[in-house]
């Protein structure tokens, strides 16, 4: 799998947009913890406020590319291998990564040891249920890609009720949730008529996300309190 | 209105609930010259299910903060019913005004004095610090296209139905003359999120005066509890009620404004 298919998706209500107005609230000596680094873009894109970013990542190139922009990288397999035990952080990103693992569940469970008190997880994974691939599987076809909802890579799928089902079976309450709209500005070109469209499109993952949204996006704590 | 020129007691009321990563910034953000001017601010922690509380108390000791007040509701009393109490507390208190601040960091609390000023000098009972002017573009600060036309398409309704002419009637950057809060029975007025289009009414009836000023738009990853739809359905609820308790139709307690 070439891990420079994945790319930074700056528009308005991505998941990454999700992502950087999250760590707004981090301050400069934050410890965050990114699962699943690819070539290390996020890292990059925030490198120049000074958190104390940490990378788990399988791929060695992958690796080498990103070395830079983070302050270890830890090359670990979740698949395979055990994760270290590290001191805790206050953000930890799971960004578009659980779809990739065998055991998400178990994976999520884990990051559970990783964070602080009072911390945040923020979670994205992409939504099966979209309608783009409700009209493949309409027509009887169910290819995998290079990228997108069904990446060659995903090897467990999602809908809103069993991502947050996931979320609440491994201890976590979610306390925001976000639709993204499906990534126009790579496919249209003009940058106002993108930029309408996505407004547009947004409000429609607003009122329908199971139909329209493309990634669902979660930032979930520990129960701190009892469940009442 | 009152316009004694004795200094005016002021009250910040923070609004929180599940606010633990905003709220000590948000409380750090009110101007020091605004801070030595007011008498207290006071944290409404509504139930939160976060360490809200715990992490206002451990600020609150840590900047050893007298000016600091902090509760915490046995209940969760949403948004309209934790003002409700706030402003109860600042009328008991004696306060002269009560400014509305949102412990999620929506509003910016550097331009806390804009809205204070005219209540300070006896302008306005009520200043409410609005996003739709053309002094700040909304939508620049991060506002969903589909809220700026919301939020246009809800006001011009209201704007009819109450024959005003805001600019919004959603904003939640608020300062309130407390002796023109005694006069309106806001106890009466929703729980829920359209309690800020509740005691615009009310006002209105009242005839209190309010005056807006152009605040900035800041979209975070805004904590959304609030349903758009159901909200402006029971924002637009509430007007139709009031224009049928006006007419003689319906009698509806919260607008029964002059019995009080």
């Amino acid at each position: 799998m070439n891990n420079n298919n994945y790319s930074l998706k700056t528009f308005r209500y991505s998941s990454h947009y999700r992502i950087f107005k999250l760590l707004e609230k981090a301050t400069a000596s934050s410890r965050i913890l990114e699962v699943g680094i690819a070539n290390g873009f996020i890292g990059k894109h925030i490198k120049s406020k000074g958190f104390e970013i940490i990378g788990i990542e399988k791929n060695i190139s992958s690796i080498k590319q990103a070395s830079e922009y983070y302050k270890e990288i830890i090359a670990i397999d979740l698949n395979k291998d055990c994760i270290p035990s590290l001191k805790p952080f206050v953000f930890i990103i799971l960004a578009d990564i659980l779809e990739h693992l065998e055991e998400p569940a178990h994976i999520l469970k884990k990051m559970q040891d990783l964070l602080k008190d009072g911390g945040k997880i923020i979670i994205s994974v992409p939504n099966i249920a979209n309608w783009t691939i409700r009209m493949k599987l309409a027509f009887g076809n169910f290819n995998y890609q290079d990228k997108g909802i069904l990446d060659i890579g995903h090897l467990r799928f999602f809908t809103l009720k069993t991502a947050k089902d996931m979320i609440k079976n491994s201890g976590l309450e979610m306390t925001e949730f976000y639709s993204t709209p499906i990534p126009l500005q790579f496919i249209i070109k003009p940058r106002f008529i993108a930029w309408m469209m996505n407004e547009v499109y947004y409000a429609f993952t607003k009122l329908f996300p199971n139909f329209f949204a493309y990634q669902f996006v979660f930032i979930v704590n520990k129960k701190e309190r009892g469940t009442d | 209105m009152t316009s004694s020129p004795a200094k005016k007691r002021i009250g910040i009321m923070v609004v929180a609930y599940n606010a633990i990563n905003t709220l000590a910034s948000t409380i750090n953000r009110i101007p020091q010259d605004v801070m030595s001017k007011i008498e207290e601010v006071f944290v409404l922690d509504d139930n939160s299910h976060d360490l809200t509380y715990e992490t206002a108390l451990e600020y609150k000791k840590v900047k050893s903060l007298d000016k600091l007040q902090i509760f915490r509701n046995e209940k969760n009393l949403k948004y309209g019913g934790n003002q409700k109490k706030g402003y109860r507390y600042a009328i008991d208190k004696g306060l002269d005004i009560v400014a509305l601040l949102h412990g999620d960091g929506q509003y910016a609390p550097e331009i806390i004095n804009t809205l204070l000023e005219p209540i300070e000098k006896g302008e306005a009972d009520l200043v409410m610090g609005s996003r739709m002017t053309k002094a700040h573009n909304p939508i620049h600060g991060g506002m969903p296209l589909y809220k700026f036309f919301g939020n246009k398409i809800l006001t011009f309704l209201e704007n009819k139905a109450l024959n005003m002419s805001l600019s919004e009637f959603h904003s939640g950057y608020r300062v309130y003359n407390c002796h023109a809060l005694k006069k309106v029975p806001f106890e009466k007025c929703s729980n829920d999120w359209h309690f800020d289009t509740d005691i615009i009414i009310q006002f209105k009836e009242k005839g209190l005066s309010v005056l807006e000023r152009p605040i900035p738009t800041y979209y975070g990853n805004e904590i959304c509890y609030v349903n758009g739809i159901a909200y402006a359905f029971h924002c637009l609820e509430s007007v139709v009620k009031y224009r049928l308790h006006k007419a003689g139709l319906v009698n509806i307690a919260k607008f029964k404004i002059n019995e009080q």
